[in-house]
Formats: structure tokens, C-alpha cells, sequence
């Protein structure tokens, strides 16, 4: 195994553990990154298999394979990303509304104290 | 049921403002002034608008940053339900609306769930409106048409009035979405039944600076495409 093989299995190592720890109580997710985690130590170990798969699936390269499934993967995590942040959006317009409703000022009542207490 | 049973005993008027100058307080004075009960609800502006509204007597609400005006919006139909009201009016901050058409609108709350306001009743509204503007509105109500099955004469009025079932089941969610364009697709899905009520326009060089550009409506298009299809 040269070296390279192994600073990318490490590095891949340490996300997926740091990723299956962040997705709690997500088994879907878990078992994407799983899988996920398994094609790509094998991509890593077998460099020849990318090659081969590109083949059977009609794409000259390998590496042109990895990339097209990178792209479509940045894609859906952004896409993932979007809708998370549109929850907290969510989220945070109803504790904003429920402050912005706790902290009302009610000045209506001020035309009956003006009679009382004269404008300077 | 009486007459007076059907019309709204308690309505207040929802103003949602967002970095206004001295027009909002105009608008709120004037509608005191036809003894209306006003809830102005400040979206975040970068000064507080209750400056210059703390002389009079109205509810003010505050969302601590900027939400959008659906979302001002909910926040003062939230707010008007805990005090009780029956009905609720949507009015502008910066005095295009004229309080003067409020009691049409109410008025119309007796046959319908949601009365809203059109500048394309009356011949003298629509001669107010801007002949751009005029067009886009006009593509802008097929649209509407196509997407959400209404056929309003008026495709984008803030100006509106809502009875107690509208107020009930509109919940106006998505923040960034034209509100106008969310409530059209709830008035359809909750099955409420609404009317068009002339109501004038005036466009001041103040309003006209604060209203939509051409352009957002290429924004609102895409909404309404993407709520189809999502």
C-alpha cells in the first residue's frame, strides 16, 4: 500500500467516525455514510476497481466516474443543507414571533392618561 | 342572526413597517384619527419604529431582526386573535392605502371570509396606477389565475380584510415567499370564500420607492411554480 493510500484511508477514517457521531439518532443517514464509507475505502484500496465500474457503466476514466458522482453529491448536500437551514428558519420565527408578542407594548390606553397628567 | 351579528365586532388594523420614515406615522395617525384600533409591527428595522410612535396610542410588536412582511404579518394576526379581535385589516405602512375603504371592506366580511382590495374595480383607481405597472399586473393576475385558480382582478393588494375563519386558518410560514402569493394558495386550500372590494391607491414618490420592483415579480413567478410542484 503506498502512502498516499493511507493518508486518504486515514483521513476518510476520521470523518466517517466524526460524521456518524454528529448524525445521532439519523439511521438513515448513518447507513448512507456507511455505505458511503465502504465505496470509497474500496475506491481507495483497489485504485483499478473505479476503472473497471467506469467501464461497465460506459465511462472512459475512473476518475471521471468519481468525479460525476461528486458532483452529484455536492448537489444533494446542498440541497440537504437548504432544507435544514429552512427549518431553523422556521424555528426561529417562532421564538422571535413569541418575543416580539411577550415584549408588545400596549399604548392604548395612553388617551385616558393624558387627560390626567397635562404635556409639558 | 341580525345584521349587526354578521359584522365584525372587533376588527384591528395590522400595519407591518420595515425601515419607514415619517409616512408610517402619517398612515397610523390618520387611521386613529377614523378611530380604528392599529397594531404596527416593526420587522426588524434598523430603528426601532416606535420613535416615532410612541406618542400614540397603538400596539407595537417588535421582531428583533428582520423576518419579512408574511411573517410581520402573522405576528400581528397572532397578536390581534389574543386581543380578542374578529376580524383583521391589512394596511400599508407607507400611505398608498386610504383608510376611507376600510369600512367597504368590512362591510364585505358579512358574505365572504376574506375580502380583498383591487385597484382595477374603478376607473379612477386604475388611472392612479402607473401604465407598467398597469401591464404587469395584468400578466401578473393569469398568472395567478393559473397557478392558484382565483381570478383576482388585482394580483398583488396588501390591502385586504379578514374574517374570523380566514383568520383562523391562515398561517402565513414561509418567510421569504410573497405573502401575497401564500395567502391566494391557503384562501384555496382551506376552501374560503372571498370577494374583491374597489379601494383607491395613492403612490407617492416615497411609496413607489418602497414598493416591488418589476423584477421581484420574476420572483414571485418561480414561487408559484416551485409551490406547485413541491
Amino acid at each position: 500500500m503506498s502512502l498516499i493510500q493511507l493518508i486518504i484511508l486515514l483521513f476518510l477514517a476520521f470523518s466517517f467516525l466524526m460524521v456518524l457521531l454528529v448524525m445521532k439518532g439519523h439511521l438513515a443517514g448513518r447507513l448512507f455514510f456507511i455505505v458511503q464509507f465502504i465505496v470509497g475505502a474500496l475506491f481507495v484500496v483497489f485504485p483499478d476497481l473505479s476503472s473497471q465500474i467506469g467501464k461497465l457503466l460506459g465511462v472512459g476514466r475512473g476518475t471521471d466516474l468519481v468525479l460525476y458522482f461528486l458532483v452529484v453529491l455536492f448537489y444533494m448536500t446542498v440541497l440537504l443543507f437548504i432544507a435544514a437551514m429552512r427549518r431553523l428558519e422556521r424555528r426561529q420565527t417562532i421564538i422571535l414571533r413569541q418575543l416580539a408578542l411577550q415584549n408588545a407594548i400596549d399604548n392604548t390606553r395612553m388617551k385616558t392618561a393624558e387627560k390626567e397628567v397635562s404635556a409639558p | 342572526m341580525t345584521m349587526e351579528d354578521a359584522m365584525p365586532q372587533r376588527a384591528i388594523i395590522v400595519i407591518p413597517c420595515y425601515n419607514e420614515g415619517k409616512a408610517l406615522k402619517t398612515s397610523v395617525q390618520e387611521l386613529l384619527d377614523h378611530d380604528y384600533e392599529v397594531i404596527v409591527v416593526d420587522d426588524g428595522s434598523e430603528h426601532s419604529a416606535w420613535e416615532q410612535l410612541k406618542e400614540l396610542p397603538v400596539h407595537f410588536l417588535r421582531h428583533c431582526i428582520n423576518l419579512g412582511q408574511g411573517a410581520a404579518l402573522q405576528t400581528g394576526m397572532d397578536y390581534a386573535k389574543r386581543l380578542g379581535a374578529d376580524a383583521v385589516v391589512h394596511f400599508d405602512a407607507d400611505g398608498q392605502h386610504s383608510p376611507a375603504d376600510i369600512p367597504a371592506l368590512l362591510a364585505a366580511l358579512e358574505k365572504c371570509d376574506i375580502a380583498m382590495g383591487s385597484r382595477f374595480l374603478r376607473a379612477e383607481d386604475l388611472a392612479q396606477v402607473p401604465f407598467m405597472k398597469r401591464q404587469l399586473l395584468r400578466c401578473a393576475r393569469l398568472v395567478n389565475y393559473a397557478f392558484t385558480g382565483l381570478w383576482l382582478t388585482d394580483a398583488h393588494n396588501g390591502f385586504r380584510a379578514l374574517g374570523p375563519k380566514a383568520l383562523a386558518c391562515i398561517d402565513l410560514t414561509e418567510n421569504r415567499m410573497a405573502h401575497a402569493t401564500e395567502i391566494l394558495s391557503q384562501v384555496k386550500a382551506h376552501g374560503l370564500t372571498w370577494r374583491e372590494v374597489p379601494t383607491s391607491i395613492r403612490y407617492t414618490s416615497y411609496s413607489k420607492q418602497k414598493g416591488q420592483k418589476w423584477y421581484n415579480s420574476l420572483n414571485i413567478l418561480i414561487d408559484l411554480i416551485l409551490n406547485k410542484i413541491l
